[in-house]
């Protein structure tokens, strides 16, 4: 269930600001811990700075978002 | 900067140029479905079934064609069944050359399990663009949805001789978006919403549009309800993947751009929406082409109807467009 591991990723990326910092510079090597297909890879590693800032944590809830997309 | 991905026959180079084009107010697709022959037996599969009686004949879709452009329709989409069996090659290349002879712009829908190097340079000389099934990336997934062994690995090679004629080109670029001739179809369900990512990255890696249909659940889906996904999953998986990936990203068009269609099914059936099988009435009975575009245009542009149906599709009532 890769789709999973991509979202356990982006949720540690709204979290943790020294992963989203590596997951922007050193994407290749982040990405080696966890089981993706070569597309969910290829997905990640060209996140942009501004498409990671939209991750954000609901005040209310425990759940994450980025942008507007519950994740 | 991300370009956006666009498919042309569903979208034109005019557009892309700046031009409106009224979707909302004039019929500018023409739909056939001749033929539901197909070679494989998909669990989803709307029509499932191999019936081939009273399928329409070439004459009668010659006709169609010839006069669509007077109607100002510009596009002609071609599906099946599997328009690229070798039983039905030649009608397909018939109604190829005839809708390329007229001016229209076809969009083919094929599983590309008959695609040869020959058969797409035909359709590439011709300008069409083609639709090729991809519902998975995993193989022994794909082969189990189209219950065909061996049907992924002929998809991966069909994408290649594709890609070696003009069909794998850019048609046309700006600054934002490139218009393209290769589009990647997948018919989402609880096999395969978590490869939606995976999905619509292996599009962009071809230069290809990813579309993505709603299961439409008739024919061989009927019995299959483990293909049936939480509309909220499919959209929030859905959402992600058009989020991560940018080029894939598109503005859903309200209403659906498939209530510019006009459909013709295989038995005469005119209906909206190629999938919707909420038939107005029948091309052998009212005589033409224009006359079937009366009655859908009457039903479309009826108020009453479009306060039903605007934003919705005819085959999922809750509002998502398909694509």
């Amino acid at each position: 269930m890769s789709l999973k591991n991509v979202k356990i990723i982006l949720i540690r990326a709204a979290t943790d600001p020294n992963f989203r910092s590596r997951l922007l510079n050193e994407a290749e090597k982040v990405l080696q811990e966890y089981e993706l297909t070569q597309e969910e890879k290829q997905t990640l590693e060209r996140l942009s700075v501004e498409q990671l800032s939209n991750l954000s944590v609901k005040n209310t809830s425990k759940d994450f978002y980025l942008s507007d997309i519950r994740i | 900067m991300v370009k956006k991905i666009r498919l042309q026959g569903l979208s034109f180079k005019e557009e892309l140029m700046g031009q409106k084009i009224d979707f909302d107010k004039s019929i500018i697709y023409l739909s056939l479905i001749p033929f539901e022959t197909c070679n494989y037996k998909c669990i989803y599969c709307h029509q499932g079934g191999d019936n081939r009686n009273a399928e329409l004949i070439i004459k009668e879709m010659s006709c169609l064609i010839r006069e669509a452009p007077q109607l100002g329709i510009r596009s002609l989409i071609l599906l099946g069944g599997e328009v690229l069996l070798p039983s039905v090659w030649n009608t397909t290349r018939t109604i190829v050359q005839e809708a390329y002879d007229n001016g229209l712009i076809t969009l083919i829908f094929t599983n590309g399990s008959e695609l040869n190097y020959e058969k797409a340079q035909f359709l590439a000389e011709r300008n069409v663009s083609v639709a090729l099934k991809i519902d998975s990336l995993v193989e022994r997934k794909y082969d189990e949805i189209t219950r065909q062994p061996g049907s992924f690995k002929k998809s991966i090679k069909s994408i290649e001789i594709l890609k070696n004629t003009s069909i794998g080109e850019v048609v046309y670029e700006n600054e934002k978006e490139k218009l393209v001739r290769l589009l990647f179809s997948t018919v989402g369900c609880e096999l395969n919403y978590n490869e939606y990512i995976s999905l619509a990255r292996f599009a962009t890696n071809h230069q290809a549009r990813w579309m993505m249909e709603l299961l439409n659940y008739r024919g061989n889906a009927i019995g299959h309800s483990e293909l049936i996904i939480p509309l909220e999953e499919h959209s929030d998986a859905l959402r992600l993947a058009i989020y991560l990936n940018p080029e894939q990203a598109h503005d859903f068009h309200l209403p659906c751009r498939m209530l510019s269609c006009i459909s013709i099914h295989k038995n005469g059936e005119i209906g909206i929406c190629p999938q919707d099988y909420d038939f107005l009435g029948n091309i052998r009975n009212v005589g033409s082409l224009s006359e079937a575009y009366k009655i859908v245009e009457s039903k479309v542009q009826s108020n009453k109807w479009r306060n039903t149906w605007t934003g919705k599709c005819p085959i999922k009532k809750e509002g998502i467009p398909c694509h």
